[in-house]
């Protein structure tokens, strides 16, 4: 409750700003009286709290999960969750809310929201056959999350002018400080803002350099973890034997660089980690799925 | 890394496989068990799926798995070849063309190979039509309700907030997770994550 008062005062403090149109005010790091005039929350990254980024996360998540939803097998959505966790708990950011779950959706893809939200959907889960080879795709999500990869990617060009303060506020904080006649309406707002910026993010895609670095990051988090750190490799073999212009990849193909660019940026990191033993750990994983 | 090869069965179901296929690819008679031998070590201690793939560059074939090990002969550029096993990153592969009789398999740094392509799958659900095994419901099948979802289906979602619930619920603590390592033997490696 004490999460979701905090965000609440922050917008009635913005709509109150508002119709003073003051400038020049600050809360924190934020210059609100900018922001009011211009409409919009240009930001740096650096100013974005831990819980405004957690908020930012499950307003993405959410908007994920409306596209399809959570896969219904408790037992492997908690499977993936330890595998996850166990990954996040040796990262640089082993105290954030780590959450993963299971999408139901044949397309061959992974996704990681701010704030410690991993998903993997059941048609990338379906094409793999280990834990190590789980833990790869995790681990990579897990890189672009503790580096803040998406974070930076709304400072970036277009998505600035997007960016408002509702990002950071729960739906449901719309829904509990709105009076009721102006409760659907506030909330449609919110929905929309949120939306916008989540599905921008996610049918564009991060940079490539963020989607090298969190390869470098994630094979070496995998090796960090016990897993046989080429499992990485092993993935990006078979997603590049899938046919380009399957439909289960477009998705993905269209946010990341193709699987056999990704492949040639590790070479460095292959060397690097030659010596290192890790276990695939196939019949567990196995035992899971069945 | 072990665990297919872990019994009596598997391993000789593994050198009978492998005897065929060194038939298959007309290699001779003595050459065909030296090469059995090197591949039963090396299977046992390796991940054993076999795929078809085709090398990105020429290359030598190696005696080892490492840069150290002396030559076994060469596989030419775009050649196809069968991986029969991994060890760390080197894949111990033998040749696919019939035509190459000397020194056929070793190993080579799995990067310098790549599977070969799948047959696309015409507007298929995704993985059903690869894996036989999808029918199976206590895995993630895929339902004819539910394709993959594209950039269109991204633009039209609609934030989904008991599903976010749901999310939370299969949570687990640190400790949960570290006990699930504990369990599968996973110990943590002097690895930097980030490299200085």
């Amino acid at each position: 409750m004490k999460k979701l008062l905090k965000p609440v005062y922050f917008i009635f403090i913005c709509l109150l700003l508002a119709s003073c149109k003051s400038t020049g005010l600050k809360i924190g790091n934020l210059d609100v009286g900018k922001l009011v005039e211009q409409g919009v929350n240009v930001f740096n990254a650096h100013n974005i709290t831990e819980e405004q980024e957690i908020q930012f996360g499950e307003n993405m998540s959410a908007v994920l999960l409306g596209t399809r939803p959570l896969y219904e097998n408790k037992d492997i959505n908690i499977y993936v969750n330890q595998v996850g966790m166990w990954l996040a708990s040796n990262s640089s950011r082993p105290d954030l809310p780590w959450q993963f779950g299971v999408i139901k959706s044949s397309a061959i893809n992974a996704f990681a929201a701010p704030g410690g939200f991993v998903f993997i959907t059941s048609g990338m889960l379906m094409q793999l056959e280990n834990e190590a080879q789980l833990a790869a795709v995790l681990a990579h999500e897990i890189s672009h999350i503790t580096e803040k990869h998406h974070l930076n990617a709304i400072k970036e060009g277009a998505n600035r002018n997007a960016v408002t303060e509702s990002l950071f506020i729960s739906a449901q904080a719309y829904q509990d400080n709105t009076n009721d006649s102006n409760q659907d309406k506030e909330y449609r707002t919110w929905a929309k803002k949120v939306t916008g910026m989540a599905q921008d993010l996610y049918v564009k895609g991060l940079n490539k350099e963020d989607e090298f670095l969190a390869d470098q990051y994630g094979i070496r988090l995998l090796a960090k973890s016990g897993y046989d750190a080429f499992a990485y490799i092993d993935n990006l073999q078979v997603l590049a034997s899938i046919a380009a212009d399957d439909s289960a990849l477009a998705l993905l193909y269209k946010t990341h660089p193709t699987p056999g660019q990704r492949l040639e940026s590790l070479a460095g990191q292959v060397d690097k980690l030659s010596s290192t033993n890790g276990l695939l750990l196939g019949k567990r994983f196995a035992q899971m799925m069945n | 890394m072990n665990t297919v090869f872990s019994s009596n069965h598997s391993k000789n179901f593994t050198k009978a496989m492998l005897i065929l296929s060194i038939v298959f690819f007309n290699y001779g008679v003595s050459n065909c068990f030296a090469s059995e031998e090197s591949l039963m070590d090396k299977a046992t201690r390796t991940d054993s799926t076999t795929r078809m793939g085709q090398v990105i560059k020429k290359v030598n074939l190696l005696e080892h798995p490492s840069y150290q090990s002396g030559s076994t002969g060469s596989v030419e550029a775009k050649e196809k070849v069968s991986i029969q096993s991994r060890e760390r990153a080197w894949y111990f592969i033998s040749s696919a063309s019939l035509g190459q009789v000397e020194q056929p398999s070793g190993w080579i740094n799995m990067l310098n190979v790549r599977f070969i392509a799948t047959a696309k799958r015409e507007g298929r659900l995704g993985v059903e039509s690869l894996f036989s095994s999808a029918t199976n419901d206590s895995l993630p099948t895929v339902s004819t309700g539910v394709r993959g979802f594209d950039e269109n289906d991204l633009k039209n979602s609609k934030a989904d907030l008991k599903q976010l619930l749901q999310l939370n619920t299969y949570r687990v603590s640190t400790g949960s997770a570290t006990r699930f390592a504990r369990q599968g033997k996973l110990t943590i490696n002097k690895v930097k994550v980030k490299e200085d």
